[in-house]
């Protein structure tokens, strides 16, 4: 179960990707593929909002904590949960399963807050401006007011996405893996291999063919 | 660099800054098939272009600037 990847070059940078998806296997639900970014700094793997809420990652408990880290503009809150990393080897036409602990950024109490108030000022702004002629200085302010709180709301939500961080815990699942990393100026040629430690795959797929028309 | 096992986005991604893109990462050159501020549309999207192709499209969300990853890598503890 060898895979050699090339670095994967998005917005212009080379880096080192692996290509996943996440399923929920409480409810057999899976996320679309993402790109993952392979880090061997990091203590854990991160996983956005967006993917553990469309899997439809447990939310945390009125007992449960959120922990708290120093993050993109401001603290961020996560929760840990378990779930299924599918990782997929082209080279095989194989998706190998594997059971993880992944942290999911979620939003702490004020963000939540915030969130529910700014959804519930846009409804009521919405029916304002139905109520207004359209065209008039009235309907034009709601509008402005709409993109405004529109604005705020991409501005926390902004703060719980981000890229899909593979921490060391997952590294775990390979019997090694290797950076072939050259100077700043070749990164478009390095690669890195990794081998996948047979015992350590709940399931193995195949990854589907497409539909021919 | 070519590799059978080349994981390929599309080119041109300075318009999608900020957004959730959806595109086939097989493809020689791929093409954005949609793209949305917000996660559940492009997620859903995603979805319905499976059923209808039978296969599984890529959905990232495209950073607003280059320094992302180093602010992600600051989540830790």
């Amino acid at each position: 179960m060898f895979c050699r990847l090339p670095y994967t070059e998005i917005n212009g940078k080379h880096r080192p990707y692996m290509e996943v998806l996440f399923c929920n296997p409480l409810i057999d639900a899976n996320s679309s593929k993402t790109f993952a970014l392979v880090d061997s700094g990091a203590d854990h793997t991160l996983i956005p909002y967006s993917i553990g809420s469309y899997i439809g990652l447990p939310v945390p408990t009125a007992e449960e904590e959120l922990s708290s880290v120093n993050g993109v503009g401001g603290d961020v809150s996560y929760i840990s949960r378990d779930l299924q990393i599918y990782l997929a080897n082209r080279s095989k036409n194989k998706i190998y399963v594997f059971n993880e602990t992944v942290w999911w950024l979620y939003p702490n109490k004020e963000m939540e807050t915030e969130l529910k108030d700014l959804e519930k000022e846009y409804k009521e702004c919405e029916n304002l401006q139905s109520q207004s002629i359209e065209g008039s200085d009235l309907h034009s302010h709601f509008e402005n007011q709409k993109t405004i709180m529109s604005n705020s709301y991409s501005e926390i939500m902004k703060r719980l996405e981000g890229e899909v961080l593979l921490g060391r815990p997952f590294f775990n699942n390979f019997e090694f893996i290797q950076f072939f990393h050259k100077d700043r100026e070749q990164e478009d040629r390095c690669f890195f291999n990794y081998k996948v430690i047979t015992d350590k795959v709940v399931n193995t797929l195949d990854i589907p063919r497409p539909n021919t028309p | 660099m070519s590799d059978e096992n080349s994981l390929n986005t599309p080119e041109n991604l300075e318009d999608f800054k900020g957004k959730f893109i959806v595109f086939f990462s097989e493809e020689d050159k791929p093409t954005v098939l949609f793209s949305s501020l917000l996660a559940q549309d492009a997620f859903t999207k995603a979805k319905e272009i499976e059923d209808e192709q039978g296969r599984k499209p890529v959905v990232i969300r495209v950073s607003e600037n280059t320094s992302n990853i180093a602010q992600m890598l600051t989540a830790r503890v």
